[in-house]
């Protein structure tokens, strides 16, 4: 053998020796720090107390932020939402509504819970601080109890957004429970549903307030609604005009209905295209006929709206087009209107934004109205048929689908 | 008494005009699905046209199915029975099906003995036609253009895209082992189906690309021992040397109008882009610059060249006027840049990236902003754009002694990647143009 | 831990044992079995002088052992005046199609230019580049693609042997 093969295989097993025997080269690896975390124990007592901060303080606090004559429904909301626990927050009231005695201006605003409970409180709890004891009692057997569950819907309407609430000492007295019946006349206004929830409330009390007040009060709906920013940028509200309308010929109003509706109806017409940013739709759908008949109900939930929008939702199908550029652009409202089983009244789904759809828009329209002609018959209820007769969808793919 | 009568005048005035303002609603969510469709055989009206019926049927269907974006609702389903493209359908019977979409047709031989098919589309759930009914003839042996004529109709509409099934794709066969491949030149339907070969064995051939009169293709050779540039006619098989000037072609395009032709140039070690006159032949240098300057391409208004360059220190993309001039670098990416294409529509370029030992094929704007990764494997490389600038094929190899090319496509959007159905090996695709 | 010292231990071995081929034990001998390799042969060139000089990625310089070989390409040129070549350039698989053409333009110009810089003249030799066509190796590995970044010098006007 070769001397150098002798060599070197000589220096390689002693390298390779070395290494096996010492450990210092990979000891490195096998240390392992254990980690431990560092915990404090804290007793069951100091875990409740750290979770007293209480969500709860605020619902109480609420009914103290009396709004004046004009705002603060939606601080009412949480009231208005949960009819069985409206007693609770009634219950703080009632000695607060002793010392609103005094004060005649009502607000009107008072959430209906409160309209039925305070009329009891005032009379026993005359300066009695324990009336919020009474007032649990005659409210539960009495007429306006079993109203609740409707009253309650109502005020989850939508109308036009009030000013901020201003904080007031003195509660509102209620308001006669005659204005109850105004409360059906405010239209569904508010497109997203995650909006709708605070606005629902504010309309019960604007008809309240006209009831009470006609002249001065009516001014007021027609200006809250242009101060207000519209959900979305083609939303007008056209409840403000309709008040307007009717306000002018109250002297003529009590011979029919009819009569009152016509009325309206021209200076409805009229006030749209000043007020409204849509003067072309109205002019294009024509006022369907006005039956006295159609039961209109209680605004609709958000629930019951479901009825068409999951529906719908799940039938819009934009695979075929959803890889354009522009997909996103192509936002179509179309227009339909449903008979009282929810079938779409002649198949007719007609585009309203744009008004004639061509190119990628009629792809989208198309698609809008497959959704909808797929998705019927809706689901909705039949005492309300009125508020949902006439349905508009916006069909909006802005925020991406499926992403 | 009078203010409570005004009171109910209001509320009833109100309420009845509450009635009227509709339910508005936003919806901001969908699906995205496959569009189901229906598609009953095309009624022959003679029997001459009975066989090829079915046939064009299938054609049309399996062009719409490939794209993902329709789904077929098979035949046995069918409630309905399709009458021919004329007669309106029973509507119910198809949204029973919940088809959303429906195609109805007709074949029939006409009397110069040429295939007819009469097809029109239809919106089921709207219970209407989507425009006009349309009429396709041809010779008997191209019967399945008649069917990717309508299947581009169905898919322009209901996507409001172009459509592409009406192509050809060119491009390089292989086979034989890796050291010494066997490379033919072979053209196809872009469904797969026509395939033939336009060269011969024993000739290395490379990335040939078509005209946009789609009767012409350029392609590099190497049958006088080094790669040089030819055209040949697609009909007649007829070569001709692009030009006869020293040094190394390669990697031609076509210029938009179809009358000049940009590739490489190879001297003395250095490649620089060139064009030439189809007309003239004559050359005219695009870029000079030490670097390796290639794989032009041009916009297509014909105002812009893109090409691949070294001169930064490693292949990026360059964006230059179509005579050449200052190149802006628009490839900013980690990793290596190469093969540019720019879309049909203008708005994308795609390329293929090299990065950390892996190959990817990609789109950006032209500027060089939104770039975006549709493919990642082994070795991605060559992509060429269908003529509706929405769609990419390219082809893919794998490793190893025993690894070939295929050819797969994959939508702008990174959806739908597939393998393009044929049994060959095969590298450098190239889509034409609609044909006519 | 210590079967991790065990296993590189061994590997090491391992590797180190593949050096311990000296190359005193491959010595060419021209004189062994079967008769003499002519000098002025195609075989002598190839396997003697060196056919091929390679490169690094995406690189077209001549390292110390490719200016060697280079070096004695030029020298057996001129020993053998009538001979010619053509000079082919090389890229491995890790590139796109065009841009491998033009390095491998690059490689054997590269070769042509230091060719001529011994002395040999221009118009004897030609140069082609294959991109990555004509892989010498077939892997997809370092090894492989080292061996396909190459430079060719193809004799002709000699005999095979």
């Amino acid at each position: 053998m070769n001397r150098s093969v002798i060599l070197s295989g000589g220096l390689h097993l002693l390298l390779i020796l070395i290494l096996l025997f010492s450990g210092q080269i990979f000891s490195s690896d096998e240390v392992r720090a254990i980690q431990i975390a560092e915990v404090d124990i804290i007793t069951g007592e100091e875990f409740d107390a750290a979770q007293s901060a209480a969500p709860d303080a605020p619902r109480e606090v609420l009914p103290d932020l009396t709004p004046p004559e004009a705002g603060g429904s939606d601080v009412v909301a949480p009231d208005a939402v949960e009819p069985p626990s409206a007693q609770a927050p009634d219950a703080p009231e009632a000695p607060a509504t002793e010392a609103a005695e005094t004060a005649p201006d009502v607000s009107a605003v008072r959430d209906r819970a409160q309209v039925t409970a305070a009329p009891e409180p005032a009379q026993p709890s005359q300066g009695e601080p324990e009336g919020a004891s009474s007032v649990i009692a005659p409210v539960g057997p009495t007429a306006p109890e079993t109203a609740r569950p409707t009253i309650a819907p109502s005020l989850t309407r939508p109308a036009p957004p009030r000013p901020a609430p201003r904080i007031a000492d003195t509660p509102a007295p209620p308001p006669p429970t005659d204005a109850r019946t105004a409360d059906t006349a405010t239209p569904e206004v508010a497109p997203g549903e995650t909006a709708v929830e605070p606005q629902e409330e504010k309309p019960a009390e604007a008809p309240p307030e006209a009831a009470t007040e006609i002249v001065p009060e009516v001014a007021e709906p027609v200006t809250e609604p242009e101060a207000v920013a519209p959900l979305t940028a083609a939303r007008p509200r056209g409840r403000p005009d309709v008040q307007t309308a009717e306000a002018t010929p109250p002297p003529a109003a009590p011979e029919t209905q009819t009569e009152t509706q016509t009325a309206a109806a021209e200076p409805v017409r009229a006030a749209t295209p000043a007020t409204q940013a849509r003067p072309a739709r109205e002019a294009a759908t024509p006022r369907p006929a006005r039956t006295p008949d159609v039961p209109v109900g209680a605004p609709l939930t958000a629930r019951e709206k479901d009825g068409i929008t999951l529906a719908v939702k799940k039938n819009w199908n934009v695979g075929p087009f959803q890889g354009r550029p522009d997909f996103r652009e192509l936002i179509v409202t179309v227009r339909f209107e449903l008979d009282q089983a929810g079938n779409v009244l002649g198949g007719k789904v007609e585009p309203v934004t744009p008004a004639s759809p061509s190119g990628p828009y009629k792809l989208a329209y198309d698609a809008a109205r497959r959704a909808v002609l797929r998705s019927a018959p809706f689901r909705m209820p039949p005492e309300k048929f009125g508020r949902w007769k006439v349905v508009e969808i916006t069909f909006n793919p802005s925020k991406g689908i499926g992403y | 008494m009078r203010y409570l009568f005004c009171i109910l005048a209001l509320v009833a005035g109100a309420q009845c005009a509450a009635a009227q303002e509709p339910l508005r609603i936003e919806i901001t969510d969908g699906v995205i699905e496959p569009m189901p469709f229906a598609a009953p055989q095309f009624v022959a009206a003679d029997g001459g046209a009975q066989e090829v019926a079915a046939q064009l049927t299938k054609v049309m269907t399996d062009d719409l199915v490939n794209t993902a974006l329709f789904r077929l609702i098979p035949q046995a389903a069918y409630i309905g029975r399709a009458e021919g493209a004329d007669a309106t359908p029973q509507f119910p019977d198809w949204r029973a099906i919940n088809a959303q979409a429906l195609v109805t047709g007709s074949v029939a031989s006409t009397p110069d003995g040429r295939i007819e098919l009469q097809v029109r589309l239809w919106d089921v759930f709207a219970g209407g036609p989507v425009g006009e009914g349309l009429r396709f003839v041809g010779d008997r042996q191209s019967w399945r253009r008649l069917a990717h004529k309508a299947a581009d109709m169905v898919y322009s509409r209901l996507t409001g895209e172009a459509g592409y099934f009406d192509t050809r794709v060119v491009f390089v066969a292989e086979s034989g082992p890796k050291g010494r491949r066997n490379k033919q030149l072979a053209i196809m339907d872009q469904d797969g189906a026509g395939l033939r070969t336009l060269t011969q064995a024993g000739e290395l051939v490379l990335a040939p690309r078509f005209a946009p009169s789609s009767q012409t293709i350029l392609f590099t050779s190497y049958r006088s021992g080094e790669p040089r540039v030819y055209l040949m006619n697609v009909e007649s098989g007829a070569v001709d040397q692009l030009d006869r000037l020293p040094g190394m072609t390669f990697a031609p395009r076509f210029s938009p109008d179809g009358r000049r032709v940009v590739m490489s140039l190879s001297i003395g070690g250095n490649t620089d882009v060139y064009a030439v006159d189809l007309g003239s032949r004559a050359r005219s240098r695009l870029t000079d610059s030490p670097a390796i300057d290639t794989a032009p391409s041009y916009a297509p208004d014909g105002s812009q060249i893109v090409f691949e360059s070294d001169r930064g220190g490693s292949q990026q993309l360059y964006v230059m006027p179509a005579g050449g001039g200052g190149a802006t670098r628009i490839s900013f990416g980690q990793g290596r840049y190469a093969t540019p294409v720019w879309s049909p529509r203008g708005d994308l370029i795609a390329f293929t990236k090299m990065q950390g030992g892996r190959f990817y094929i990609g789109v950006m704007r032209p500027d060089g902003s939104e770039e975006r990764l549709l493919t990642a494997s082994f070795l991605d490389e060559g992509p060429t754009w269908a003529p509706n600038g929405r769609v990419l094929m390219f082809f893919r190899e794998t490793g190893g002694a025993n690894g070939g090319p295929v050819l797969m496509s994959v939508d702008a959007t990174g959806r739908n990647l597939r393998r393009v159905p044929i049994t060959l090996a095969a590298s450098d695709p190239a889509w034409s143009p609609l044909l006519q | 831990m210590t079967f991790l010292k065990l296993g590189l231990a061994s590997a090491l071995a391992l590797g180190l044992a593949a050096c311990s081929n000296t190359t005193d034990t491959a010595a060419v001998d021209p004189n062994a079995a079967g008769g003499t390799i002519s000098e002025t042969s195609l075989q002598y060139f190839n396997t003697v002088v060196g056919d091929r000089v390679f490169f690094d990625t995406d690189s077209s310089a001549l390292d110390l052992t490719a200016q060697e070989t280079l070096t004695r390409q030029a020298q057996w040129m001129q020993a053998n005046a009538s001979t010619t070549a053509v000079i082919e350039g090389h890229a491995d698989e890790r590139g796109t199609r065009e841009y491998n053409i033009a390095l491998g333009a690059r490689r054997a110009n590269a070769a042509y230019n230091f060719l001529v810089s011994q002395g040999i003249d221009g118009s004897r030799l030609r140069t082609v580049s294959y991109g990555k066509e004509r892989p010498e190796a077939l892997g997809s590995d370092d090894a492989s693609w080292a061996q396909n970044r190459r430079s060719v010098s193809v004799v002709t006007g000699a005999p095979v042997s």
